[in-house]
Order: C-alpha cells, then sequence, then structure tokens
C-alpha cells in the first residue's frame, strides 16, 4: 500500500469511520505504523473526531429540515407546476382558436358573404344566440308554417326560422343550441370549400399555397405559437444615428441623402412614426414609415419597424421586403432582428424553408434574439419533420 | 510544533536489521524498536479505543509483547515486522475492549483521569483549539456529516438519507472538508 492509495480512496477517514473491510483495514495498519505521512493525517483525523464529540450537543441541536417538510414542499411546487402548465395549455388553446377563427374571417369568402353572416364563426354564432334570446316568443309566421323543408337561407327568413326553431326548444327540448341553426350552418360551412378564396383588406397573396404546406392539428398549434409575435420595443435614441449607415456600408451625412434635407440631421417623418409605433397605432406607423423612406435618408431601422408593423397588421407578405432591405445593412445592430422577424414572416406565409435558413442566421448571431431564434429553430425543425415538409 | 507521539521511518532494511539485533539482544535496537512504532501503535490504540490514556497503556503493553516475543525469535519473517507489530496491538487492543465491555457496568470509569505530562496537554490543546475554530468555520449540515461519520460511525448512505442529502453529495462535502483539514494540520504534525 502506498501513501498516494490513502489519500487517493481516503482510507484513513474510512478506517476511522469503520467503513473499511477487514483485510484492507490490516493492510492500512502495516502501512500507518511505517508511514510517518499517514500517521499524521490519522492523528489530524483523530483530533478532528474528539472536537466533534466535544461539540455533539451542539451541532445535534442544529434544526435542518424534516424530510416531510421538504416532501411537502416539493408536493407544493409540483401541484403549482402542474396548475401553471394546464392554465398555459388552455390559454394557447384558447389563443390557437382565436386564430382559427381569424383565419377563417380572413379566408373564407363567406365573410364576404351576406347569406352567410351569422353562422361562419364562433363570433357570428355568439351573435346568433344572443339575437335569440332577445327574440319574442312568437308563432311562426306564416309563411314559414311549411315546415323546415321549406327553409331557406334567405337572410330575411334565416332568424325566422331560427326564431321558430328556438321558440320550440323553450316549449320542449332543455338544449340551448336550435338544432335547426346546426344544421343550416352545417350546409353553408361547406361554402367556403366550393369558391375561390376572397383576399380582404391589405391580405395579400401567401407566398406559398396553404394546400401545399398542409399541417395537423397539433402542427397548426406550433406553427401559430412560432410565428406569434410581440411587437418589439423601441426607444428614443439616436434618430440620425441609423440614418448615417448606408447599404454599402460607407458613412453619408443622411441629412443630404435623395436631395431631402431634415433639420439638425434628425428625421421628423421617422420620429413621428415611431410615436405612434409606441402608441401602438401601427397602421399609420407603417404609413409614415413608408413616407419616411422616400423623403428621409433610407435607414435599417425604418425599414425594419416598417417591417414589424405590416407584421403585427397581418400583412406577413408584405413585411418581407422592407425585413430583406434592413438586411442590406450589414453594420445595423437591427439585423439579427431582421432575420429573426423575417423568420417569422416566412412562417406567417408558410415558406417553411426560408424562415429556417432566417432563423439559422439569427441564431449564429449573439444578441437578444439568440435563444429565441434557436428555440423556434429546433420546433420549426422538428415540425418540418414530423409533417414531411 | 512537537508532537506527543514519537517519530516513525521504517524501511524493509529497518526491519530485517532490527529484528535481527533484538534476537541478538541488542539494547539500542530495542530503543530504536519503540521510537519506530511507538507513535503507530498509540494512533491506532488511540483509533480503536477511543480513549487517549488506554491507547497510552496499550501502547506500552503492545511495545512491550512485541519486544518479548522478538526477543524470543518468534517472528519467522523478518521483513513482516510491521504486521507482526500490529498483530500484536489488534489482540491487545481487542482484549482491552472486551474487558472494558465487562468494566462497563461499573459507574467508576467516566471519572477522568488526569494527563501525566502537562506540555503534552498543552501542546494538544491548542491544536484542538485550531481544529475547532476549523470545524467552526463548518455549515451546519457539514459539521452533521462530520459529527455523524466519523463520531456516530454511521455510512454515508444512512447519513444522505437522514439529512435530505444524496449518497454522492454527502460524499463529496465530507471529501472537501477532510482534504481541506487534513492539508491544513497533517503537515503541523508531521516530523
Amino acid at each position: 500500500m502506498l501513501c498516494w492509495d490513502v489519500e487517493q480512496n481516503e482510507l484513513a477517514v474510512q478506517y476511522l469511520a469503520g467503513e473499511l473491510d477487514p483485510e484492507l483495514g490490516k493492510d492500512f495498519e502495516v502501512h500507518l505504523l511505517e508511514c510517518s505521512r499517514c500517521q499524521a493525517t490519522l492523528q489530524t483525523l483523530l483530533l478532528l473526531r474528539e472536537d466533534l464529540e466535544a461539540r455533539a450537543h451542539k451541532i445535534r441541536s442544529y434544526t435542518l429540515p424534516s424530510r416531510g417538510f421538504l416532501q411537502r414542499g416539493w408536493i407544493t411546487i409540483a401541484a403549482v407546476a402542474v396548475a401553471l402548465s394546464v392554465a398555459g395549455f388552455l390559454e394557447i388553446r384558447k389563443m390557437h382558436h382565436m386564430h382559427l377563427a381569424q383565419t377563417a374571417r380572413t379566408q373564407s369568402p363567406v365573410s364576404i358573404n351576406p347569406d352567410a353572416q351569422l353562422i361562419e364563426t364562433p363570433l357570428t354564432r355568439c351573435k346568433t344566440d344572443c339575437h335569440l334570446d332577445m327574440l319574442p316568443i312568437s308563432p311562426a309566421p306564416k309563411n314559414l308554417s311549411a315546415g323546415s323543408s321549406k327553409r331557406t337561407n334567405k337572410p330575411d327568413s334565416g332568424n325566422e326560422a331560427v326564431a321558430e326553431e328556438h321558440s320550440d326548444n323553450h316549449h320542449g327540448s332543455a338544449d340551448s343550441s336550435p338544432p335547426n341553426v346546426t344544421r343550416s350552418l352545417d350546409s353553408t360551412a361547406a361554402v367556403p370549400a366550393e369558391n375561390p378564396p376572397v383576399l380582404v383588406g391589405n391580405q395579400k397573396p401567401l407566398k406559398n399555397s396553404p394546400q401545399s404546406n398542409l399541417l395537423s392539428d397539433e402542427g397548426e398549434k406550433e406553427l401559430f405559437r412560432l410565428a406569434t409575435i410581440n411587437a418589439p420595443p423601441y426607444t428614443f435614441a439616436g434618430f440620425a444615428r441609423y440614418a448615417k449607415d448606408t447599404p454599402s456600408g460607407t458613412a453619408s451625412t443622411g441629412a443630404q441623402a435623395g436631395g431631402l434635407t431634415t433639420p439638425n440631421g434628425k428625421r421628423p417623418v421617422f420620429q413621428d412614426a415611431m410615436l405612434s409605433y409606441v402608441d401602438g397605432d401601427y397602421k399609420r406607423a407603417g404609413d409614415l414609415l413608408e413616407r419616411a423612406l422616400t423623403q428621409e435618408p433610407p435607414a435599417p431601422d425604418a425599414y425594419f419597424y416598417l417591417g414589424i408593423c405590416r407584421l403585427v397588421e397581418g400583412d406577413a407578405a408584405g413585411s418581407i421586403s422592407p425585413f430583406k432591405s434592413a438586411l442590406d445593412f450589414p453594420k445595423s445592430p437591427l439585423l439579427q432582428s431582421a432575420h429573426y422577424f423575417l423568420a417569422k414572416a416566412f412562417l406567417e406565409t408558410r415558406d417553411f424553408a426560408s424562415a429556417e435558413a432566417e432563423l439559422e442566421a439569427a441564431a449564429s448571431q449573439m444578441g437578444e434574439w439568440t435563444r429565441s431564434a434557436k428555440d423556434d429553430l429546433t420546433m420549426l425543425q422538428a415540425i418540418r419533420q414530423r409533417e414531411g415538409q | 510544533m512537537e508532537s506527543e507521539f514519537g517519530t516513525a521511518q521504517a524501511g524493509s532494511n529497518l526491519c530485517l536489521d532490527l529484528a535481527a539485533r533484538i534476537r541478538a539482544g541488542d539494547r539500542l535496537a530495542e530503543e530504536e524498536f519503540c521510537k519506530t512504532y511507538q507513535r503507530g501503535v498509540l494512533l491506532l490504540a488511540t483509533a480503536r479505543t477511543r480513549d487517549r490514556e488506554a491507547a497510552r497503556d496499550l501502547t506500552q503493553d503492545i511495545l512491550m509483547a512485541a519486544l518479548k516475543a522478538l526477543r524470543q525469535g518468534q517472528l519467522h519473517d523478518p521483513e513482516k515486522l510491521g504486521a507482526f507489530v500490529n498483530g500484536t496491538a489488534r489482540n491487545l487492543v481487542n482484549n482491552y475492549l472486551r474487558s472494558k465491555a465487562r468494566w462497563g457496568e461499573s459507574d467508576l470509569e467516566s471519572v477522568p483521569e488526569p494527563s501525566t505530562d502537562p506540555v503534552e496537554d498543552l501542546e494538544s490543546a491548542d491544536w484542538r483549539r485550531r481544529i475547532s475554530r476549523e470545524v467552526e468555520s463548518f455549515g451546519p449540515t457539514d459539521q452533521q456529516i462530520l459529527l455523524l461519520t466519523l463520531v456516530d460511525g454511521h455510512t454515508l448512505l444512512e447519513v444522505a438519507n437522514r439529512l435530505d442529502l444524496s449518497h454522492d453529495a454527502v460524499r463529496a462535502r465530507r471529501s472537501r472538508m477532510i482534504r481541506k483539514i487534513t492539508k491544513k494540520f497533517a503537515r503541523l504534525s508531521q516530523k
């Protein structure tokens, strides 16, 4: 036996604690008799043991948290974690349903079809129910007395038919949802599949056809989570700073670019736009930013926040161009942000390959979006792999 | 610092020489033998008996018994002098512990006996104060780990269960404390 063995294996401690097996204990004792170094170690440990014996009463009086308390603590923590998880899941589910309802409203022709206004979305269904609650219970009009088989989806007769069924339910069934309303919902719900989609508002055609990127329900939920954004905050500092950046990287005065003169190198239109942005008026902010980009020197922050405004306003396809323009400024501090939110825009337009490329670019840079980009990239790759996209 | 224990420097050649010289009746060899093994034997006896005074008496008995056997040529393999001394020590310590168990029925044992050497007592007291300060610097949990393992003789697993710690955590914490103390004090006690 060597001193090295004694030190590495803490044989002296084990010997003193009675943890050594008899054979090893004998070897250790024989070594100890002839080794002054190990004798010194054991002597120190003996003194330590004596000291501990002397203060044993005090040490034993230290109160440590009991096992039961710890177990109860863990149970409490686990219960809170489960409760939070359930609450989070319900919230996400709710958001998903809202997103689906919004998508249905914006993509379905029924939303502009006066014949189907009452039946397409949960919102209109709610309106229908509320309307029914307010209707007086009265006998059915004579022209509808022939029965439900003669009912049509005409706007003026539909409500009356619904009212009739509602009054029937009040007299008979306890079910609050009129069966004929459901039937009429089903009959008109098939309309969007037969008619081409109608674009409303400022919605632009999607880059990729949704039909080619159909996902499962779970995939849709995850994609919804991925594509959801919060407008990044803006702090008012250095309005003229980014205006000095040019795509080529050479400095310009910014104040004279495009033949325009801005007082003291400031950008009043941009400043006005960002005031609206901070107030949450993204539509006005977007309009002003577009104007700023024509009247003031082009700057990466103007392009970037224009993209954000369009993205927040639901114009994902329209936000791609300004984001790409923001990426033309290699020295811009918004470079990573532009990559990240461009990825979000691509996700909205279901251009998954481009979104993945942009997320990779954002994840490869150090900054505030690195972690988020990595997480989103992992999730997107998992979705694409699972859905075969 | 002077230690209450003697010095110990021994090798196989020394063992061979010592055994032969003692058998030949060399008084100096007997004195050298006592110096060589006294400290180690005292430590072993102290560790086993947990009684410093009894260990001191036992050390004398062990060395005397070993010398007597060496004089009579009872050591057949001189290279195993250390093992021979250790075997003698184990036998006598075991006898002591057995007899102590019988004496345990009497209350007289609890009466402390005065130390025989005041200088030795002062040195030991100083050393203990240093170690005591070091122990006080440890946290309550660490002190309990040391107490439960070194004094109470609990296994690491038992200590881990009792303190709601993992086995590895208890082992690591004890190891860290022991290393700190031995590194600091063992060098002082080494001659």
